[in-house]
């Protein structure tokens, strides 16, 4: 593969040269905005109605999505901006030039698994969508339709794709409308059903109040750190990382608690987070059908940033560098496609177990992260350590792996599960005071740390450059 | 065994790393860092506590 004409420079893990990275901040925005606006909005703000009113879940969710914003900005956002390269390759300085490979299947299992989720969310609305328009036969059920329009999504998402990051900024300036809309279905509920909302009172609140309120913010953290892939890949394409901030903390983490709370509010009156079910009984078919297009609009969207986000990561395998970009889309989506065509049923029923165990690992890697880049190293990298296949690189380590950096991530995972069982939510003091996202993100940094001066010939000692 | 870069990554690693270092954030980045980040997140967490 050539990139000596840098028309295909945005379909490859390769650093981006300055003139090639041309997304200003409201590209970048718009791009950022239209990523994260989807589904899982509902579902965090569901989660957080089970446990605290609309007033409190509103600010715990906003103010941990900010936090876990900051975080994930902090940890990929300086280095990927800097030289132009997407969230995995960030991580070989501490890493590894081998060890990456662990955040890259951390980003590839979350990748196929949040954008299988959405895409059979995306052809569950489609199917709903023809249901309510009368174009779909009463004795055709929904499961039968269901693989089509997933395979449907995964197909246009595909040849959407075949234009590498333009195809993402097209799409982007088309369906960042959704966002509007999703503010406008927000405005109906709380003007419709304001005393109710005001009223309500969450479901499996607890007598703590401050565990409730704690596990609110914790929430908007921990589904905000698993943003860690799409920011790398997105604001690789912008200029600087001083370009990035605002588009960043406001483009992607500012519409997250917004439309949740279309979620939140939705759970605590009429008990369902989806739109499209709550819209119709506030406003009859035709809100509903609107509901659907918002949905399917969202998660399309989403979905066209994930893909493009993963596939640039499988880039770094030496294997895959030189692999064409339809072949490479092809396998990216290949996984989702099959999910969402064979066990689109299962995979929904099990999804919430596949998702707790994701938000454990990104809080330590932002950790070690932000320790390595801004204490460890004075915000000094090899560019050419990242990508030399040298045994003798700045970045080789152990057999390419950095011991710090695995026991660090280990360390930061006991301590998450140890505050918070993701699974059943059982919690051991002080999470009530910390949350569990950030006392394993500071455990892991310090961890690694210290675990970089004991292991000595094998901590980081790069040539500094830039 | 070194394993030498693809010509044309090459190119690219040693135009990026010829170019003078540049810090990441200026003073007023830092200072939308903090406000809406840290600042705008303690404001929401103690307004809602009250609430």
């Amino acid at each position: 593969m050539s990139l000596a004409d840098g028309g295909l420079a945005d379909k490859s893990a390769w650093p981006l040269l300055p003139a090639e990275r041309s997304w200003g901040p409201w590209r970048l925005a718009i791009a950022l905005a239209t990523a994260a606006a989807a589904t899982w909005c509902y579902l965090i703000g569901e989660y957080v109605g089970y446990y605290l009113n609309f007033f409190q879940g509103a600010a715990a969710m906003s103010a941990g999505c900010m936090i876990g914003m900051l975080i994930v900005f902090l940890a990929a956002g300086p280095i990927c901006a800097r030289y132009g390269i997407d969230s995995v390759a960030s991580t070989k300085p501490q890493f590894g030039s081998s060890g990456w490979i662990i955040p890259a299947l951390m980003q590839l299992i979350s990748i196929i698994g949040w954008n299988s989720l959405l895409l059979i969310f995306f052809a569950k609305s489609a199917t709903e969508l023809l249901s309510v328009l009368g174009l779909l036969s009463p004795a055709i059920s929904a499961r039968q339709i269901v693989p089509g329009a997933a395979l449907l999504a995964c197909t246009l998402i595909y040849f959407s794709l075949l234009w590498g990051a333009r195809g993402v900024s097209t799409i982007s300036k088309i369906l960042v409308a959704h966002v509007l809309i999703g503010l406008w279905m927000l405005y109906l509920l709380v003007s419709h059903r304001w005393p109710e909302l005001e009223a309500a009172r969450p479901a499996l609140a607890r007598p703590d109040r401050l565990w409730d309120y704690t596990t609110g913010l914790e929430l908007g953290i921990s589904s905000t750190l698993s943003w860690w892939p799409y920011v790398g890949a997105m604001i690789r394409m912008a200029p600087n990382a001083r370009t990035a901030v605002l588009p960043v903390m406001l483009g992607m983490g500012a519409p997250v608690p917004l439309l949740s709370l279309i979620g939140l509010a939705g759970v605590l009156v009429l008990k369902t987070s989806d739109p499209a079910q709550w819209l119709r009984t506030v406003g009859g078919t035709p809100y509903a059908i609107v509901a659907l297009l918002f949905v399917g609009a969202a998660n399309f969207g989403t979905a066209i940033a994930g893909i493009y986000s993963s596939a640039i990561g499988l880039r770094n395998f030496a294997a895959l560098e030189r692999t064409p970009w339809w072949l490479l889309l092809l396998a990216t989506i290949a996984p989702v496609a099959v999910i969402g065509v064979l066990i689109p049923e299962l995979f929904f029923a099990k999804f919430g177990t596949f998702l707790a165990f994701l938000g454990v690992g990104f809080a330590p890697l932002c950790g070690i992260q932000i320790a390595d880049y801004f204490v460890l190293r004075h915000r000094r990298v090899s560019l050419r350590g990242i990508y030399a296949r040298d045994p003798a690189g700045p970045y080789a380590y152990l057999h390419g792996f950095n011991p710090a950096a695995v026991v660090a991530l280990a360390l930061g995972c006991a301590v998450y599960i140890g505050l918070l069982n993701p699974l059943t939510f059982a919690s051991s003091a002080p999470y009530e005071f910390l949350t569990a996202s950030l006392p394993a993100a500071l455990c892991a940094g310090v961890a690694y740390l210290v675990g970089s001066r004991v292991y000595g010939p094998y901590g980081p000692h790069p040539p500094a450059t830039g | 065994m070194s394993n030498p870069l693809p010509p044309e990554l090459a190119r690219r690693i040693d135009a990026l790393e010829a170019q003078p270092a540049a810090q990441d954030f200026d003073p007023v980045s830092w200072l939308w860092l903090a406000l809406l980040g840290v600042v705008l997140p303690i404001a929401l967490l103690i307004l809602g506590w009250w609430l």
